[in-house]
């Protein structure tokens, strides 16, 4: 079947509206992790408090299982290249959390490599070709 | 001579990226049942070796710098990129091996 120059236009933009919104899902998957670091940091903080230890360990152990199940959902949509790249953001958002709730400093250095991180990242998601192909049948 | 530890960090993160084929093989499939879709041989297999990574990290942890960790766990973007290519047909292209480059950079600089 001919494609017109307007519909192929069309498409692209369907496409791409599809993959921003799948590469959002992704990191919402990829927020549920670091999350998890956070109650295992809470657990660990928690040792010689039995009742509390537990809730954290039981949060964590929750948070990983939720993940689990995203996760498979998540590399339905993706290549899987591209997927596990995606986790690498994980340095953003625990850097995020860390300062957030704990309180923890950050450098110069931890500022540079999450940009590195994310604009390798970035590159990743921005190969548009067969991925979207996927991402779009599986949306 | 290289630490045996660090060894088995890389060996930890060869596992992990295994797993992660296996789970891919099973998102490829179509099940007849969610229960199905999640307990199959490639999901239990592949959250069995995460495991066995987990496992295998802690025992590494034991003998080496926290901050070389996450540097080496980088390399698993390397590895699936490999086994993404041989065992699921997935395209190397230049942009992967840019983007690639760039976070495991990226991450020697935040740990560093």
């Amino acid at each position: 079947m001919r494609t017109c120059f307007w519909s192929g236009k069309r498409n692209g933009g369907i496409l791409m509206k599809a993959k921003i919104k799948n590469i959002i899902l992704l990191q919402g998957v990829v927020v549920i992790y670091t999350l998890s670091g956070i109650m295992s940091k809470n657990a660990s903080a928690n040792g010689g408090n039995p009742v509390k230890f537990l809730v954290f360990f039981g949060l964590e152990f929750l948070l990983l299982a939720v993940y689990a199940v995203l996760w498979q959902q998540m590399i339905k949509r993706f290549e899987l290249s591209v997927a596990y790249a995606n986790r690498s953001m994980a340095v953003l958002w625990s850097m995020l959390w860390a300062v957030l709730f704990f309180h923890d400093t950050v450098t110069v250095k931890n500022i540079i490599g999450v940009l590195l991180v994310t604009a390798g990242t970035v590159i990743i998601n921005t190969d548009l070709k067969k991925e979207e192909e996927e991402g779009a049948q599986n949306d | 001579m290289i630490s045996p530890f660090i060894v088995c960090m890389f060996v930890s993160v060869g596992v992990a990226s295994v797993s992660q084929i296996l789970l891919k093989k099973s998102a490829m499939k179509t099940y007849s049942s969610v229960v199905r879709e999640y307990l199959n041989p490639f999901v239990i297999g592949g959250y069995g070796l995460l495991f066995l990574s987990m496992l295998l990290t802690i025992y590494a942890y034991s003998g080496m710098d926290y901050k070389n960790g996450p540097v080496i766990e980088s390399f698993g973007n390397v590895l699936v990129l490999l086994l993404g290519c041989v065992f699921l047909n997935e395209h190397i292209s230049l942009r992967k091996i840019a983007g690639i480059g760039c976070i495991m950079l990226g991450m020697a600089v935040f740990y560093m």
